[in-house]
């Protein structure tokens, strides 16, 4: 039986005091979209942070393809932070040539046909594009690679409706089959279509972990009402409208 | 035609419904190859892995006949096309005078409104 | 892999710096040659005289000012790349790139020991230069102290340890810089573990650097002028003296490269294992 793409065991991670992973138990086979829900401050980001090699766990062990992050697994996973993360002095290409020049699996031509599509001009600097446009390109930069692991963080939020579809139309028409895209969001609704699996965290720990189609069935609901219910906070009742 | 799709029920299911209706409807007619499982799961806005499981069940029905040269091909045979669009039909009479019932008309009244209709 | 990284860095650098270093030649020049033939004498007041020194004196304000900022760029160029470029929000592409800790490291301290070591060669050169356009046949200086300069170089090189000993210098140079670099690197690396207050971790980090290093530097010195120290010394020297400065600069070399080693420990160990961007 070959290793999962993703093993999580007993994984605790603290930033100072506060815990943010306790106990976290995970397992992701190859070949899925998989949604990563759950509310802020669940632990999303930082499991990323772990499967991506920029954080490192305090206990437990994470393991890509039956490693730990590092080097090795650096050139398979492709990871998208939720915030622009390149120096804003360099021009879009500057970029896709660095993305070409340490990634093997980098497909540049598909980068470039992108950018074209897009009417991005590759020649600008990064500084000079708007907002939406920077996200855009890191979403580009990241889904040109034929990486077995994708992990995009919050990749259609704060982000127009439009340009919403051509991100998640985007992650479908280029993701690798045989590997997997871990989508960590709090927009369940734009995003449920796409997935093959959902992972609801909470608190730490996963709390749920299903096929999307038998969640379905079995709740009679989308993945985003399923998500109010589980995720409900109590409305405050001592307001002025309260009876 | 465009795809309708209801997150609360299975997808695959709904998949499976509207591709069933297209072949029926004739946009895919007797002996037609099918986009590919990618091709239709970028057009539906769909997980890939989701619509592989809609075209199994297609073929599970016989609706469609898949080789591995030639791919999916909507089925020629006449007689599975008729029946399945006879048992779709029987589903929408159902939900017709399951209607009609919620708005209080017997079975008898249902038909009438509809032998009405015809005559117009 | 390193190789790479050291490839980007240097082109920025390069379109920065090399600008800043042809400017400042060009300003010594100008300097150079507005005080030249000068009358210097105390002479009655003459215009012409007045206005060649207020020349001169506007060359050598704009040459300060340029020296200045060339020592200012290059400074905010060392902590800046590092910085910014592996601490904040270009961490993320740099950290998850296939490559390991150490190079990422090593690729921005050789760079910026790289544009350290040559902004002061171009400072030094461009004394040079002030010193060549002053005088009244420049060819002939140039010759002359072409000469003179080949001669000093070449006066002892009769002793074998002669080029080794300016091999050692240089290296010393270089690697003090490289070490200068490292001390500030460190400081950062260990700032950054200071969540909410990390530039004065930085800075205080730099500073409690600093004064171990001070701290040590005073033992040993005080071991090697105990009686103990002294003795053992003089009685290497009677042994190999000729060899003296040699070992004297070799220790001085090795002092510096541990220290070097050290600071490089300490980032790497920092960077693998308590690396946290926001």
């Amino acid at each position: 039986m070959s290793a999962a793409l993703i093993q999580c065991q007993d994984v605790w991670k603290s930033y100072g005091k506060k815990e943010v992973l306790r106990g976290l138990n995970l397992q992701v086979e190859s070949g899925r979209i998989v949604g990563l829900l759950g509310p802020n401050g669940a632990g999303k980001t930082t499991l990323l942070k772990l499967l991506s090699g920029l954080l490192q766990p305090e206990q437990g062990m994470v393991l890509i393809e039956g490693e730990v992050p590092g080097c090795a697994t650096k050139s398979m996973v492709s990871y998208l932070p939720d915030k622009p993360y390149f120096a804003d002095w360099m021009k879009v290409q500057d970029l896709i040539e660095l993305f070409e020049d340490f990634y093997a699996d980098f497909d540049r031509m598909k980068a470039e046909q992108m950018c074209a599509v897009l009417e991005i001009d590759i020649r600008r600097k990064m500084k000079t594009l708007s907002k939406g446009t920077k996200e855009k390109v890191q979403l580009i930069l990241v889904m040109s690679r034929r990486a077995k692991l994708y992990l995009l963080d919050e990749p259609i939020a704060g982000v127009d409706p439009a340009a919403r579809d051509f991100i998640l139309s985007t992650i479908l028409n280029n993701y690798n089959p045989d590997g997997t895209v871990l989508i960590s969001t709090h927009l369940i609704a734009d995003v449920e279509r796409i997935l093959d699996e959902v992972i609801f965290l909470q608190n730490g720990q996963v709390i749920r972990q299903e096929l999307v189609d038998n969640l379905r069935e079995k709740e009679r609901k989308s993945v985003d009402g399923l998500f109010r219910d589980v995720f409900r906070t109590k409305s405050y009742e001592g307001g002025e409208f309260s009876c | 035609m465009d795809w309708r799709l209801d997150d609360s029920r299975p997808i695959w299911l709904q998949l499976q419904e509207q591709l069933t209706r297209r072949i029926l409807s004739g946009h895919y007619p007797p002996g037609e190859k099918l986009p590919t499982v990618r091709e239709l799961a970028a057009e539906a806005g769909v997980n890939p892995n989701t619509m592989q499981r809609a075209l199994a069940a297609l073929d599970a029905e016989g609706l469609t006949i898949t080789n591995r040269t030639t791919g999916r091909v909507v089925t020629k045979d006449e007689a599975v096309l008729e029946g399945m669009r006879a048992c779709l039909a029987r589903g929408i009479i159902e939900q017709f005078y399951e209607s009609a019932a919620e708005l209080g008309y017997t079975k008898e009244q249902a038909l009438e409104l509809l032998k009405r209709r015809q005559n117009l | 892999m390193l190789k790479k990284l050291i490839k980007y860095d240097l082109k920025s650098m390069l379109r920065q710096f090399v600008p800043m270093w042809i400017l400042m030649l060009v300003v010594a020049m100008m300097l150079g040659i507005s005080s030249k033939d000068i009358d210097t004498s105390f002479m009655a007041f003459s215009l012409s005289r007045t206005r060649d020194h207020a020349i001169m004196g506007t060359m050598m304000l704009v040459f300060a000012a340029v020296m200045v900022a060339l020592i200012v760029m290059t400074i905010l160029f060392c902590i800046q790349r590092f910085w910014d470029g592996l601490l904040k929000e270009e961490g993320y592409l740099m950290f998850t790139l296939p490559v390991e800790a150490w190079e990422l490291v090593t690729a921005k301290g050789i760079v910026a020991t790289l544009v350290t070591c040559a902004s002061i060669f171009v400072g030094i050169l461009s004394i040079v230069v002030i010193i060549l356009f002053s005088s009244d046949e420049v060819l002939e200086v140039l010759s002359s102290s072409g000469t003179f300069f080949y001669r000093t170089l070449f006066q002892n090189s009769e002793s074998p340890y002669y080029w080794i000993s300016i091999l050692l210098w240089l290296l010393i140079g270089i690697f003090s810089v490289a070490k200068s670099i490292y001390q500030i690197y460190a400081a950062m690396a260990l700032g950054h573990l200071f969540e909410k207050h990390r530039v004065a971790g930085a800075c205080i980090s730099y500073v409690g650097i600093s004064a171990i290093l001070s701290f040590v530097g005073n033992i040993a010195m005080n071991m090697i002028d105990s009686r103990l120290g002294r003795e053992m010394i003089h009685s290497s020297m009677e042994l190999m003296e000729s060899v003296y400065p040699l070992v004297y600069y070799l220790s001085v070399l090795l002092l510096t490269v541990i220290q070097l080693i050290i600071f490089h420990v300490i980032i790497e160990r920092v960077l693998s294992t308590r690396l946290n961007l926001e």
